[in-house]
């Protein structure tokens, strides 16, 4: 058996070189001239983003599955292994929690009675609707998902994603049949939080790395290794009380946050509408214009 | 006839074959595949399915095809849109004028030049997200770099698979004396 190896001289006229070199000089341009407006104008990068997420949608939604089905298949492999182990923890957890919605119970009583006697204005209710992860985009410089439902199931730019766990970050773009979400460790995530323990406000920050850390604590901050970071409200963009992770280190390096949100099982996010957008604009894009600093 | 439309059909999927492949290679880095927290991101398929083809095929990737899935890609990154067409066009265009040494060399030599081309690659997109604003720690860039060097014989060697059986599949020369080979 004889391989045929192609050439990589042809006989192509020099009008077709010609035009050849023409498209790729064309090209080259266009790519320069879209890297400069994706830096300097927002609304350009964000329409020509979406554009190419709605057109990639469908695809993504179709390969998308048989990764979903290995994974839940290999989830539940390992979960049949870890059977009898996890029905016994399961069975310590259910007697905690019986406790626990005790005291829930209670406080929740105490609350009512506490807000009727300050005339306390409750926050608005939450609206929330769950939605598949279809892509990641896995890069280096750039931390975000992409989701199955867009503004045809009613989400919003600003809402927050949860998983099970804890926080995962805010919708940037919508579509309509996808929308992308920054998550808490892209470089453009800022989240204000608080210690639970000492009550301490911070702002959750962001490296591309899968491990934030915490910005502006106060300089006799006593924040330790395992305290629970949730998020504080400030701002009025996030609700309080929003589970995001706990600290796993205090030191040199600052303040590192090991997330609760467990990004190698991370198959669907809940979208929850707070009802607070109207205090602060949405989220910026991953890539924030230059030079528009008003 | 049947046999006529059956081989056009044979030539042109042979002939998207690259193409589609970059495709499919663009979606793959995209999908939500479960991976260790410690890593968190996905190695640079698409340009090492794009120095492959380059180096073997180089007249089965059109450039605006090329720009295509580079825009594809960044689009589904959510970065900077038109660094990576950039990118994509300029590393074929590098290893276009270094093809004749690339394919008489062994394997290696393809090695070598896609870790020159994704260095040059890596920092021009590094430079460019540090002007977005976006500096990212050179740690974050180098163990990016070692995981798809790394990658690269694995995803060529599958493509490899695909250059013998649908780009270039076995042909039987027949001589005038009637022995075939």
């Amino acid at each position: 058996m004889k391989f045929r190896r192609y050439s990589s001289s042809h006989n192509s006229s020099p009008i077709r070189f010609l035009l050849s070199r023409a498209l790729l000089i064309i090209l080259v341009l266009t790519s320069l001239v879209m890297i400069l407006l994706s830096t300097r104008d927002r609304a350009f990068s964000v329409s020509l983003r979406e554009i190419l997420t709605e057109i990639s949608t469908p695809f993504l939604r179709v390969l998308s599955l048989p990764v979903n089905v290995i994974g839940n298949l290999a989830s539940s492999v390992n979960s049949f292994s870890r059977l009898r182990a996890e029905h016994d923890q399961l069975l310590i957890e259910v007697k905690q929690l019986e406790q626990w919605q005790e005291v829930a119970r209670r406080l929740d009583l105490e609350n009512k009675e506490l807000r009727k006697l300050l005339n306390f204005v409750p926050e608005p209710g939450a609206i929330s609707l769950s939605a598949r992860v279809i892509a990641d985009s896995g890069g280096i410089f750039v931390r975000n998902i992409l989701v199955s439902a867009g503004t045809k199931a009613g989400v919003t730019k600003g809402q927050i994603a949860m998983s099970g766990e804890g926080l995962v970050g805010r919708v940037t773009d919508v579509t309509p049949h996808s929308a992308r979400i920054l998550l808490l460790t892209d470089l453009n995530s800022h989240i204000p939080v608080i210690d639970e323990n000492t009550h301490e406000r911070a702002v959750l920050t962001g490296d591309n790395s899968p491990i934030p850390h915490l910005l502006y604590l106060p300089h006799d901050s006593k924040i330790k290794k395992g305290d629970r970071i949730v998020t504080s409200g400030h701002g009025g963009g996030l609700p309080p009380g929003l589970p995001v992770g706990v600290v796993s280190e205090v030191g040199e390096n600052g303040v590192l946050v090991d997330l609760f949100v467990d990004w190698s099982k991370l198959d669907y996010v809940r979208l929850i509408d707070y009802g607070l957008n109207d205090f602060l604009p949405a989220p910026t894009s991953p890539i924030p214009p230059r030079g528009n600093h008003k | 006839m049947i046999q006529t439309l059956l081989a056009r059909l044979r030539l042109a999927i042979s002939s998207a074959t690259p193409l589609l492949s970059l495709l499919f290679l663009t979606f793959l880095t995209a999908m939500p595949i479960s991976l260790p927290t410690s890593l968190q991101f996905t190695p640079a398929l698409t340009m090492m399915g794009l120095v492959f083809w380059s180096i073997n095929n180089p007249e089965l990737l059109p450039i605006w095809g090329i720009f295509l899935v580079g825009l594809l890609r960044d689009g589904l990154d959510g970065g900077v849109i038109g660094i990576y067409p950039l990118i994509l066009i300029a590393t074929y265009e590098i290893i276009l004028v270094q093809r004749r040494v690339l394919l008489a060399r062994s394997f290696i030599s393809a090695w070598v030049a896609f870790c020159l081309c994704f260095l040059v690659a890596s920092l021009a997109e590094w430079v460019v997200f540090i002007m977005a604003d976006r500096a990212i720690s050179f740690y974050l860039l180098a163990k990016h770099y070692v995981l798809s060097v790394a990658l690269f014989p694995f995803v060529t060697y599958v493509l490899s698979k695909m250059l013998r059986m649908i780009v270039t599949p076995p042909t039987i020369t027949i001589e005038l004396g009637g022995r075939t080979r």
